[in-house]
């Protein structure tokens, strides 16, 4: 779990601070405000600046040239990467590896890892594991999902997963091209997944997204995307029980009203409120970037008062 | 750029039903009946509530104008006006100066140019409550008013009366609206219906507060 955050110098973030992390972040903030690019930044901090990585961010930004080096300054906030990207966290490790730096946290004295992207010096570290799910890019990563866990221990828990949130008689599960099929007790022939009704593959895509992220993140992107607020209450319960279960920290980014009242109906209960948090990004009046917290308690207060907080 | 009225209490709707009577124009961005009534005005009972609302438009980049309407209760317009300042100073970090009392009202200009207004019903002067400036905007010498004085006063001295003492003006203005030619109308319409009358000095001083604060040209 990463419990807090400091950007500096990553794309629209001059410098972005969140002193709190919590188990399940719901992001939110104008267009621009930099929701995806947290996400983004996560993805190169756990992958140590993995070029994969990068060269994947860079791609599905369409700001990626041929591979040249110049693409990498786009990364950047400054003009020609005049001051390195950090993304740290509070970090007891050390990591001795080129290219990645150690700062000292000035608050706790802690030493901190953040990656360097400089096209000079760029390396392939090891990377820490991390799922990242786009509902934009739906089936796609569904399958490549479902290939991770296909005939290992791991598709049981697919099953309990589903089982438990959206069909208690569903049996096994087959991923075939463009089409999900499955198979139910006391039914002969498999069935598609989409006759359990709308929104579904995406509950399965999230369903696969927690079953591979055990122990580590989950990232979310435009949670919203084709799904009625009916379904996501069910997605919010399931996305709070297998995130505790599975010790998961999970960041997913929205800009639905329906989505951020399901998340509080979800969490507001002893059991998960203090897994909750809702962070606005936002541009403050001095032009500086910000990232206002919403804990369960604000939350309350504020949807109790119909107040707009997106 | 966006702007908020928060209104303590349920009764927003009579401030805007009198600030229509006087020709006053929305602001700028709420000509919409609906995003007026919803975006605008922002209701919150209770002192606590107020400061919720308050803080998420101050916490909000958005938000260039505040309007806050509260009540002095039985605190009085010092102590109440003292607690919204003190809580605005912790929340943007800026030390405000206190402005002696007056009828008009108060602004504010932080330094990164947000307004904020505050006004303490009835009049920024007394205790009471929006009830009071309600009373305010009933003639004197109005014979249904004088009649209901005495009848609210002689219930109040009963043991089975079943208000509290700080409900009498409440109690006193709703009796006299159960007595007009359509009884009963509420506040907002009863301003309409001119039951109740807009001429006069804390409406007037009202209105221009509310003007000062959200800029508007008449």
């Amino acid at each position: 779990m990463i419990d807090h955050l400091h950007i500096i110098n990553f794309m629209c973030f001059k410098e972005l601070e969140i002193p709190t992390l919590k188990r399940v972040n719901l992001i939110g903030g104008k267009n621009n405000s930099g929701k995806t690019t947290l996400l983004d930044a996560i993805r190169i901090l756990k992958s140590n600046g993995n070029s994969a990585v990068v060269n994947h961010i860079l791609n599905s930004r369409k700001i990626f040239k041929n591979g040249s080096d110049e693409s990498y300054f786009h990364l950047s906030n400054y003009e020609k990467n005049k001051w390195p990207i950090r993304i740290n966290k509070y970090c007891i490790k050390t990591l001795e590896v080129e290219g990645i730096y150690i700062s000292r946290n000035y608050k706790t004295g802690k030493k901190s890892a953040f990656a360097r992207l400089d096209p000079n010096i760029f390396i392939n570290p090891p990377q820490e594991k991390l799922v990242y799910v786009s509902f934009n890019s739906n089936f796609e990563t569904l399958s490549s999902l479902w290939e991770e866990v296909a005939l290992t221990k791991y598709e049981d828990d697919v099953y309990e997963i589903l089982q438990e949130t959206i069909q208690p008689d569903l049996l096994r599960l087959n991923v075939g091209r463009e089409v999900v099929n499955i198979r139910l007790k006391n039914v002969e022939k498999p069935i598609p997944l989409s006759t359990l009704g709308d929104g579904v593959n995406r509950i399965l895509l999230v369903a696969l997204g927690l079953v591979n992220a055990k122990n580590s993140i989950l990232l979310i992107d435009e949670l919203e995307l084709g799904l009625h607020y009916s379904a996501l209450e069910k997605l919010w319960e399931m996305i709070f029980k297998y995130a505790q279960k599975w010790n998961i920290q999970v960041y997913a980014t929205t800009h639905s009203q329906d989505v951020l009242n399901t998340f509080h109906y979800v969490s507001d209960n002893e059991k998960y409120i203090n897994d909750a948090q809702y962070i606005r990004l936002q541009i403050n009046r001095q032009g500086e970037n910000e990232a206002i917290l919403f804990d369960g308690e604000r939350l309350r207060k504020t949807l109790e008062l119909q107040l707009e907080i997106r | 750029m966006q702007q908020r009225l928060i209104v303590e209490g349920k009764d927003a709707i009579v401030l805007t039903v009198i600030l229509d009577k006087k020709g006053i124009p929305s602001p700028k961005g709420y000509h919409n009946k609906y995003k007026y009534k919803t975006e605008f005005v922002k209701m919150a009972e209770g002192e606590s509530k107020v400061k919720t609302v308050l803080k998420e438009q101050l916490d909000s980049p958005d938000i260039e104008r505040i309007g806050i309407i509260v009540d002095a209760d039985k605190k009085g317009p010092e102590n109440k006006f003292k607690g919204l300042i003190d809580f605005i100073q912790k929340e943007t970090g800026e030390t405000l100066t206190k402005p002696e009392l007056a009828s008009t009202g108060f602004y504010y200009q932080l330094k990164d140019k947000r307004t904020i207004g505050i006004w303490v019903m009835p009049d920024n002067l007394n205790e009471g409550y929006l009830e009071n400036f309600v009373g305010a905007m009933i003639a004197e010498d109005d014979l249904t008013w004088q009649f209901c004085q005495e009848k609210v006063e002689e219930l109040s001295k009963k043991d089975f009366c079943l208000f509290s003492e700080t409900k009498t003006q409440k109690a006193l203005v709703h009796t006299y609206l159960a007595w007009q030619k359509t009884p009963g109308l509420p506040l907002g319409t009863a301003v309409k219906a001119e039951f109740l009358s807009i001429e006069n000095q804390i409406v007037n001083n009202f209105v221009d507060w509310f003007k000062n604060t959200f800029e508007l040209v008449v």
